[in-house]
């Protein structure tokens, strides 16, 4: 028997540091908040982090070493069929040497529940050699329900709503906010340095224009916020005002009729027929490139009709609605709401027609028709 | 007519000062009220010559109040004093009966002028309006 008290000394520190390290190693592990987990090539769990541990809803390193991962925490679909070993990550990186960044996958969990995850899959080399693979990963349920919550409407009408908000409140704070300080400012000014005389009128004449300035642009906010004529008028008032304002700021022809519209009409379809009338026109002003348009309203056998056609570039109503656009969701919403409906019609190259229908019921009094 | 009954109707206060004022002594306020129903009632308690009114009140506004008036077959003549300048609104105000349209802007200017002409039985709209 060879060995010198030096050389066990040795081997001794060796195994000492290589402790010392693998301690330090597991202790860095298990302070990270990523799930991590380390396979050999057989994709069987060489290690794992306490983490791993914890996400997965495992009590115990005992259960996971020496597992094949692939088909423990991947392979089991809900429809119970199993996908071949080839689909899965870590089998490719370790075949390509690549990393991967998978987000779309479910981990299961022992007690059959499934949550979403992002994980990374890296090779793990020895030299030129891949040996197996390391995955680190976390559970993005959280991130997934606030993304779905933005994308449903409600979601986003919230989010519109807000949008909405900030941007009045940033008109009346940057712009009315301001002139109006700055004309007591002024008006303060007149009283402590009061010009002579025939200086005077010209003065309080300038300080007049301001405040009138200030005053039509409010009312101006307060137009684009809601219509007036919706108000205090009626609805093909309203619907006319709203054509003629178009074809102004547009440069665009509108052919707008009304006929037997009985009025008054109720509150409740009267502004949800204005709404997608504007949410029409200004989808096709920004999409379609359509110059003319032809807008008809009409009531029929109980029912209100509302079509606004034109003759522009037509659009994909499927890609429309699924696109981060609000417009023709918050249509179908709208006309929801009052029991109505909305049939599109848009060829490409052809031009689009909306059609929106409202039910009346049988007790609206007809005081007059349009 | 030289010294009229006048109901008068607007939810600002400082409006109905004013006017008021500019009426002084050309015609007696027999009542002032803030919104459409409440004039509706006292066109019809006080049966005044003439009516001056806003449209934006609450409750009811002052184009469904004067169509009110109108169909109780009150002989008072109405002129609207407001801040709206659509000619559409003008239109609604003669159909629902209205002899005069005075813009709150230029309400010294041409309230006194709309009055006298109105009681002689013209028609009277501010000016910036007559082109619509």
């Amino acid at each position: 028997m060879t060995g010198t008290v030096a050389d066990i000394t040795q081997r001794k520190q060796a195994e000492e540091a290589l402790r010392e390290s693998q301690d330090m190693l597991q202790l860095i592990l298990d302070s990270i908040a990523e799930g991590i987990y380390g396979v050999d090539l057989e994709c069987r769990c060489t290690f794992c982090n306490f983490a791993c541990l914890r996400i997965m809803g495992y009590e115990r390193v005992g259960e996971l070493l020496g597992r094949d991962m692939c088909r423990l925490l991947h392979q089991i679909p809900q429809d119970g069929t199993s996908s071949p070993i080839e689909e899965c990550h870590l089998i490719q990186t370790m075949r390509t040497g690549r990393e991967t960044r998978i987000d779309d996958e479910v981990m299961w969990r022992p007690d059959g529940t499934s949550f979403p995850v992002e994980y990374r899959c890296y090779p793990r080399w020895r030299g030129q050699e891949i040996i197996g693979a390391l995955v680190v990963f976390v559970d993005i349920t959280q991130r997934k329900q606030a993304e779905s919550a933005l994308a449903s409407v409600s979601g986003r009408l919230i989010e519109a709503q807000e949008l909405e908000r900030r941007r009045i409140a940033r008109e009346l704070h940057d712009d009315i906010g301001q002139r109006l300080a700055l004309l007591a400012i002024h008006l303060t000014q007149l009283e402590e340095n009061p010009p002579d005389s025939p200086e005077l009128p010209g003065r309080i004449a300038e300080l007049k224009n301001e405040t009138t300035g200030i005053a039509t642009d409010i009312q101006s906010m307060s137009h684009e916020l809601h219509s007036s004529r919706l108000q205090y008028l009626d609805i093909v008032a309203a619907m006319r005002g709203l054509c003629e304002e178009f074809s102004d700021q547009k440069q665009a022809e509108i052919d707008f009729n009304a006929h037997q519209v009985p009025l008054p009409l109720p509150a409740d379809i009267s502004l949800c027929l204005f709404r997608v009338l504007q949410e029409a026109l200004q989808n096709a002003a920004k999409h379609s490139g359509a110059r003319r348009f032809k807008v008809r309203l009409w009531g029929a056998a109980d029912e209100i009709h509302l079509t606004a056609s034109d003759a522009g570039s037509g659009f994909d109503i499927e890609a429309a609605k699924r696109s981060r656009g609000l417009g023709l969701i918050s249509m179908e919403e709208r006309l929801k709401l009052v029991n109505g409906s909305l049939f599109i019609q848009s060829e490409l190259e052809r031009g689009t027609t909306i059609h929106a229908r409202v039910p009346l019921s049988s007790d609206v009094k007809q005081v007059r028709v349009a | 007519m030289k010294f009229p009954r006048v109901l008068l109707a607007d939810d600002h206060p400082e409006i109905l000062e004013h006017v008021a004022r500019l009426l002084h002594d050309e015609g007696e306020i027999v009542g002032t009220v803030e919104n459409g129903k409440q004039l509706v009632e006292a066109a019809l308690a006080l049966d005044p010559d003439l009516i001056v009114l806003d449209i934006s009140m609450p409750v009811m506004n002052g184009i469904e109040a004067a169509h009110h008036i109108r169909n109780s077959g009150s002989r008072a003549k109405m002129i609207f004093l407001t801040m709206h300048e659509d000619g559409a609104f003008v239109n609604a105000a003669a159909l629902a009966g209205a002899r005069g349209y005075v813009l709150k802007s230029r309400v010294s200017i041409d309230l006194m002028a709309a009055i006298r002409k109105v009681l002689q039985g013209h028609l009277f709209v501010s000016p910036p309006l007559n082109m619509e």
